[in-house]
């Protein structure tokens, strides 16, 4: 075997050995063999994702299933969610009254919290948050179960694996995001009309009609779109980290991190995307 | 009644089975042998159609599984039992319930006559006593008999072992190898064990089959492999160095 070419270090000599060693003339196969990598990728993401949802709908319908993840993916997420609530709804209305003071228009605080977290920070903070605790949960939970050879198992006993393990949390989460986001978003409120009216002494009454007046029904549902969007990301994206594990031990923990990490920039494009498109201008 | 008519399989240009014909007879003990690494738990694999050969057919109940779709092949599985390797219990689950599930998904049967029959297959394999206990607190020698206790759960026509005595001590190796005979004798099913273990082999095999380098070197009666003249043979039995055997690989 012959000895393994020294890789020069720095961009300017890295540049210059692929010019001598041509390694140009290799791009196309590089670039070939990545491609071939994604479409597999691609190609699994897209089978897992239909036959996911094709299972939902037929029989046998485990019930249990069902109750137990929604109990999982929102419950247990419930100390998380009212914390978030709580501190985004204070400090926002902290710092806002702050610079609206400066325009002589402090008592538009409670409007625009109430429209920000309805329409945006709700929805993507409730994701983002439920995201770090289930994504993983579910990649290391589902995961364990590949390499320990229990899919195998359910399998081998008949049992539809998918059916079984995926298509009951994607069902949850799409389910309980919007409940979890709306309680976020009541916490938030509560949090907001207290430091601005009893820590900074607001009209009350000022507070509550520049929520009507800056909130419609719409934006509102825009954010409860977004989180049905974001509860079904962050289980599928678990899911599909889990179900497609390699390697011991070791694998399960890559997949979990991957899940977090790939789950939250899902979640935050998705958020920009669905946002600007039901944007309207005035 | 399984039969392997010159199936073939590569992963990746490693070639792991190569025109082996094999039957598993009904009613019997067969036992596949070959180092780890052989290809032996691809066999099983094949039979449960989680992998589909390259070449050749595997028939299952007389029947050609090539044609199978996904659904049939889970008819067919429903008449399986399989020990897992490293006995794949449900680790979110009791003891009870990993019994019990196979009988929850694919019987109509009432709580009390799952209990009921859960009850028989914990006192088989004598695990009674654990029956409440958590999967996760058990010996691997217990896992083992209750992984047996949910293979056969549904009375199956085949049950399927993945080196069921690796990795055990001797006593638990001998209770296994009971376990295997008494409830192979009680039931009449089908048996299909894949091994390395040669003395636990000896002591449970009507049929033996080995598999050496992708091909079957040989497959007879078990008193007949005990005695044969083959030097292959011979050498992994007897587990010496020497010989045509290729030791290093
Ligand atoms: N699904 C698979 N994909 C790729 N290679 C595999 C797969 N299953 C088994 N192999 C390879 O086939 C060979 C035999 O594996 P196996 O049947 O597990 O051996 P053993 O006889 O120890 O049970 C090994 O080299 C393994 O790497
Ligand atoms: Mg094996």
């Amino acid at each position: 075997m012959s000895p393994e070419p020294v890789k020069p270090r720095g961009f300017i000599a890295r540049f210059f050995s692929y010019l001598l060693h041509r390694e140009y003339l290799q791009f196309p196969e590089r670039v070939g063999a990545k491609g071939l990598i994604w479409t597999q990728a691609l190609g699994r993401i897209g089978l897992l994702l239909i036959e996911s949802l094709r299972v939902m709908f037929l029989p046998p319908f485990r019930w249990r299933l069902y109750t137990k993840q929604l109990e999982f993916i929102g419950n247990r997420s419930l100390t998380v969610i009212l914390l978030t609530g709580f501190a985004v709804g204070a400090i926002l209305t902290l710092q806002l009254t702050a610079t609206l003071t400066q325009f002589s228009s402090e008592n538009m605080v409670g409007g625009i919290v109430a429209l920000v977290m309805a329409k945006e920070l709700g929805p993507l903070l409730g994701g983002l948050m439920i995201n770090g605790r289930v994504a993983s949960a579910i990649a290391a939970e589902i995961g364990a179960m590949r390499v320990s050879e229990q899919i195998d198992a359910l399998e081998a006993m008949s049992v539809d694996s998918v059916q079984y393990l995926i298509s009951p949390r994607l069902f949850a989460g799409a389910l309980i995001l919007p409940f979890m986001t709306l309680i976020l978003n009541m916490v938030a409120m509560l949090a907001s009309y207290m430091v601005a009216v009893h820590l900074l002494g607001l009209d009350a009454g000022m507070f509550f009609s520049k929520i009507s007046d800056l909130v419609q029904m719409e934006d509102l549902f825009e954010g409860l779109a977004k989180s049905v969007a974001f509860g079904f990301i962050l289980t599928f994206v678990g899911c599909y980290k889990g179900f497609f594990t390699r390697g011991g031990a070791q694998g399960v923990g890559l997949a979990t991190t991957q899940a977090v990490v790939v789950g939250s920039v899902l979640i935050m494009l998705s958020d920009y995307f669905i946002g600007s498109f039901m944007l309207d201008w005035p | 009644m399984i039969r392997f008519e010159g199936v073939s399989k590569a992963f990746g240009g490693e070639q792991v089975l190569e025109r082996v014909d094999l039957a598993f007879p009904k009613g019997r003990i067969t036992v596949v042998v070959g180092r780890s690494g052989a290809g032996k738990s691809v066999i099983l694999q094949h039979i449960l159609g989680f992998l589909k050969p390259d070449q050749g057919t595997v028939f299952i109940d007389g029947e050609d599984s090539g044609h199978f779709t996904p659904q049939q092949w889970r008819e067919k599985r429903k008449k399986f039992g399989m020990l897992f390797q490293n006995s794949a219990l449900f680790d979110s689950m009791s003891v009870f319930e990993n019994v019990a599930f196979p009988l929850i998904e694919h019987t109509q049967k009432s709580r009390e006559e799952i209990a009921e029959i859960v009850q028989k297959k914990l006192a088989l394999v004598g695990l009674v006593n654990a029956k409440h206990k958590s999967t996760a607190s058990l010996s691997g020698g217990m896992r083992k008999r209750v992984a047996l206790a949910r293979a056969i759960a549904l009375d199956p026509q085949v049950v399927l072992f993945d080196e069921p005595t690796s990795g055990l001590d001797p006593i638990v190796t001998t209770v296994i190898n009971r376990l295997i005979l008494d409830t192979q004798k009680a039931t009449g099913c089908t048996y299909i064990v894949i091994s390395h273990d040669i003395a636990a082999t000896f002591r449970i095999a009507h049929k033996i089959a080995m598999l050496y380098d992708g091909r079957i070197v040989i497959d007879a009666p078990a008193e007949e492999v005990k005695n044969t003249k083959d030097p292959l043979v011979k050498q992994f039995i007897q587990g010496e160095l020497t010989g045509p055997f290729d030791v290093f690989y």
